[in-house]
């Protein structure tokens, strides 16, 4: 068996949550996501069950992703969502009555989404725990990653939120799949050497790197990316394969841009009559994106051609079989000098598959049949199982990197966001403060009652405050801020929760805690319940 | 024969001329220069990875929560200095004071500004960098020599008699390698996964394996060429996001509603830029890999257009700019256009040559391969 390789998909979205707006349109990444990407990842895992394959797929679902997909507000808001867009569809079938293709493709919607639906409802709208009984059956390794998806090597001065981060996400998934995690999925691949203490307590085994954390590691690594490192504090490093991301992600020949795919921003929520689509958009008054789209990328021109689903689809298997093919021969040659067999690690965002490349799921489904059907020389393998089967690697320190751009930290420390971290710095301080000062007293609680529910208002609002820090800390506000997008929201983001921890640091070291005031912000920022805020001690 | 002491007074004197000169070189009103930062402004167009955020602007709630109309504070006056590497050749300083703390050092100092001094290992350590920041500046990008160094900062002035007066102290940041170490000692453990970390007290024990034999001849061509397909994707991958890629390329005229697109969270088109660092070094050759870069960088009336090379340059709110490009061999011509709100204009035309001659085998060291050339159009 020459050569293994490991898929990983990222799911990943930031918390966001307005209980205090009927609708709010950053909301409906969460919603997009879930009937473009996730349950048809879900739908896919069930069909390679019944068909019996041995499938190996490594699957990171965020502490904030999980927290979401189990959200009952957000949970009846997606039904909403997906009840609305069978609606659309309905009245689009209608529309196009009379307009071929369109009408058959207003049906396809119309059976997309009621299926979607009838998956949703049909796992009792717990995605979390549909994904945990593949994880169950063998079929499937779910990841963690940091509690909010802070860039962890940014706030590893401040020991105790590093620790903080990685316990949290340790807790919550233990609560969401009944387990210990294994893997810990780097935000953004982010490494250095200031993590390996945490990484080591939490009894984390392996994380991912770019490719640069590992050639660059000290000393030099034998194997290159095709073989992990231990680090020295024992946790494996897995380095990126270059090759197959540039396969899928290169600007001028990766797949997704091919003419046959459907075209995401030929939208009707775009080019439909205003009024039509009005009562299906997700912010009111503005025109957005619905879901339905009738045309493919055909080329560089606006003129767009029609989406022929059966062409699209064997855009999708001839991109399978390349990709198969390219691994193939990647394998074979580097299989011939190295002395181990070499590993091919290729982590991709699980958004890419099914909302930004429509096809995306459809093309996953090839190359793992293809892959389950050709185990020559190849084989799919999950990190851990790799380290089961090759305990012995090279000790060495990966290097400090990213796979954002430029591969360090520039994304999110630059001009436009650096303003955030002299705020965080000082609020992480005065947690600890927080969390030494009122952890001295152990507190015991009555017998009978829930060890984890807060005996006192004050134990209340040392979680929130955990929590307001928490959700200050996500990398996705400095990264929003970076790429120009929806800056407003991100910036009120990270000033809300600051602001929020301040006003609640103050009550419980100078004045008292204002029980109504928390119990709205308790409401609104409800992630990660049970909260320890001693690990900030 | 210099004396020791005409030296260093010579010394003091060319260091207070360089001061001199610096300042009047940026404005006549005598401004500080201006941070230098990494690229960030547009050298590509401002879509890409974040796309997954972009929406349309959110519609804006009244405030449901009373502190939400709160601001933060603009400092908390700790008088800490805070330095992170950000990468392996800027560092970034912050200095925690309040406007009455920064106004009081300031007209302490001789120079009516603070400076930030920069250098490798420790504090006593020579030689230093010193940055001149300007008088209401709480941070600094830093530009430094050394990729894997560890580096120390210290914020302070100089006083009237040119003595060193220190404000902070920062901790130590290291700035990640950008090259292959040229450590080649391989040492391996075995670490079943029943064994919980934990209980390994301190680092992993070596496990004593057959003594694994240097890679051979052909192995170590199929090590350099994993690194040659990065160097290769370096040059293909560019920072511009996912969205061109799914517009099959589509035209810019195509009237599409500014930040109106809802995108999952999609950090992957960044990740196709991984740098690397310098070929594998080989034990026996020595080597030298070197490059260039231009900055440009000025000021001008805050709410007046700038372009250079033509293409419009956002001012920093206070005015300033910079810009910076790749400096390949070559003559290079690059003009730097200001227009005010009334129609003012002027004009600066920049003309640069480079050449390099070689002895003996002397490569590129890796640039950022989002920098252009000056004329090679943004």
């Amino acid at each position: 068996m020459p050569g293994y390789l490991s898929l990983v998909l990222h799911a990943h979205l930031p918390f966001v949550r307005h209980p205090e707006h009927e609708r709010f349109l950053e909301e409906t990444w969460l919603f997009e996501a879930i009937t473009e990407a996730y349950i048809p990842l879900l739908q896919l895992l069930e069909r390679w069950r019944r068909d019996s394959l041995d499938t190996r797929l490594t699957l990171t679902l965020t502490p904030t992703l999980c927290s979401m997909l189990l959200d009952p507000l957000l949970q009846a808001r997606y039904e909403r969502h997906l009840n609305e867009l069978i609606d659309l569809a309905g009245k689009e079938i209608q529309r196009t009555s009379l307009n071929q293709p369109f009408h058959a493709l207003a049906l396809f919607y119309q059976e997309r989404f009621t299926v979607a639906r009838d998956a949703y409802l049909g796992c009792g709208r717990d995605l979390v725990g549909a994904f945990r009984q593949f994880q169950d059956l063998g079929q499937l390794e779910i990841l963690t990653s940091a509690a909010t998806h802070a860039l962890l090597p940014l706030l590893a001065d401040h020991q105790p939120s590093l620790r903080a981060q990685i316990l949290v996400a340790r807790d919550h998934y233990r609560t969401c799949f009944g387990r210990e995690p294994r893997g810990l999925w780097l935000p953004e691949c982010a490494y250095a050497e200031s993590l390996d203490g945490v990484l080591q307590a939490a009894n984390i085994r392996w994380v991912i790197t770019d490719t640069h954390g590992i050639l660059h590691a000290e000393p030099q690594p034998r194997y290159a990316t095709f073989a992990p490192l231990f680090t020295p504090r024992g946790i494996a490093a897995f380095g990126r394969d270059a090759e197959s991301a540039r396969q899928v992600w290169s600007r001028h020949q990766g797949y997704p841009g091919d003419p046959r795919y459907r075209d995401f921003y030929r939208d009707i929520g775009f080019d439909l009559d205003f009024d039509y689509v009005k009562p299906y958009l997700s912010a009111p008054g503005q025109r957005g994106f619905t879901g339905i789209k009738y045309h493919c990328i055909t080329g560089r021109s606006a003129d767009k051609q029609v989406y022929d689903r059966p062409a699209a689809l064997q855009a999708a298997e001839e991109h399978a079989d390349q990709f198969l093919a390219a691994r193939n021969a990647q394998i074979l040659s580097l299989a011939g000098v190295l002395d181990r067999p070499p590993l091919l690690v290729a982590p991709y965002d699980a958004e890419l598959f099914g909302h930004w490349w429509y096809e995306g799921p459809e093309f996953l489904d090839f190359v793992v049949r293809k892959a389950c059907g050709d185990q020559q020389n190849l084989t799919l393998i999950t990190p851990a199982e790799y380290l089961q089967r090759h305990p012995t690697n090279q000790v060495a320190t990966p290097s400090a990197s990213s796979w954002g751009e430029g591969g360090y930290w520039r994304v999110w420390l630059n001009e436009k966001n650096e303003w955030i971290y002299p705020h965080l710095r000082v609020a992480q301080e005065r947690m600890t403060e927080l969390a030494r000062r009122f952890s001295c007293g152990a507190v015991v609680s009555p017998v009978g009652t829930d060890p984890s529910s807060p005996r006192s208002l004050q134990e209340r609002a040392l979680r929130q405050a955990a929590r307001e820090l928490l959700l200050a800390q996500a990398s996705d506000w400095p990264f929003i801020l970076r790429s120009g997008t929806s800056p407003d929201y991100a910036r009120k983001r990270v000033k809300d929760h600051l602001l929020r921890f301040t006003t609640l640091y103050d009550q419980l070291t100078a004045t008292r805690v204002d029980e109504q005031w928390l119990g709205n912000i308790e409401g609104m920022d409800n992630i990660f319940p049970a909260v320890d805020y001693r690990y900030w001690a | 024969m210099k004396t020791k002491k005409s030296r260093s007074k010579k010394g003091a004197q060319s260091a207070a001329r360089i001061a001199r000169r610096v300042l009047r070189a940026r404005s006549k009103t005598a401004k500080i220069p201006p941070m230098l930062f990494e690229g960030d402004e547009p050298g590509l167009p401002a879509t890409g990875p974040g796309d997954h955020y972009a929406l349309v602007p959110t519609p804006s709630a009244g405030p449901s929560i009373r502190d939400e109309v709160r601001e933060l504070p603009a400092a908390y006056g700790t008088e800490k200095l805070m330095l992170v590497a950000r990468d392996p050749h800027w560092l970034y300083a912050h200095w925690d004071l309040t406007q009455d703390q920064q106004r009081r050092y300031n007209a302490l100092s001789a120079d009516r500004h603070l400076v930030v001094r920069v250098r490798p290992g420790t504090i006593a350590a020579h030689p230093f960098t010193e940055v001149h920041v300007h008088p209401e500046s709480r941070s600094w990008f830093i530009h430094v020599e050394g990729a894997g160094i560890r580096y120390g900062a210290e914020l302070g002035y100089y006083a009237a008699n040119r003595q060193w007066a220190t404000v902070a102290t920062s901790a130590s940041a290291a700035t990640p390698p950008d090259t292959v170490s040229r450590d080649q000692t391989q040492r391996f453990a075995t670490i079943p996964m029943e064994v919980p970390l934990p209980q390994l007290s301190g680092p992993v024990e070596e496990t004593r394996v057959a003594h694994l034999p240097p890679l051979d001849a052909a192995q170590e061509r199929a090590l350099d060429e994993v690194i040659k397909t990065h160097l290769r994707w370096q040059e293909d991958a560019s920072s511009a996001g996912i969205t061109d890629m799914i517009r099959g390329l589509v035209g810019w005229d195509i009237d599409l509603p500014p930040s109106a697109l809802p995108l999952p969270f999609d950090s992957q088109i960044e990740s196709l830029f991984s740098p690397l660092g310098g070929e594998r070094p080989r034990p026996e050759d020595f080597w030298l890999n070197v490059n260039a870069e231009l900055v440009l960088y000025g000021a001008t009336e805050s709410d007046a257009s700038l372009t250079i090379g033509g293409w419009p340059i956002r001012l920093q709110p206070d005015g300033t700019f910079s810009f910076r490009f790749a400096l390949p061999d070559g003559d290079h011509e690059v003009a730097v256009s200001a227009m005010s709100a009334e129609g003012d204009l002027r004009q600066a035309r920049l003309k640069f040559s480079r050449r390099t001659e070689y002895s003996g085998e002397v490569g590129a060291a890796p640039q950022n391969s989002s920098l252009k050339a000056p004329d090679a159009g943004l």
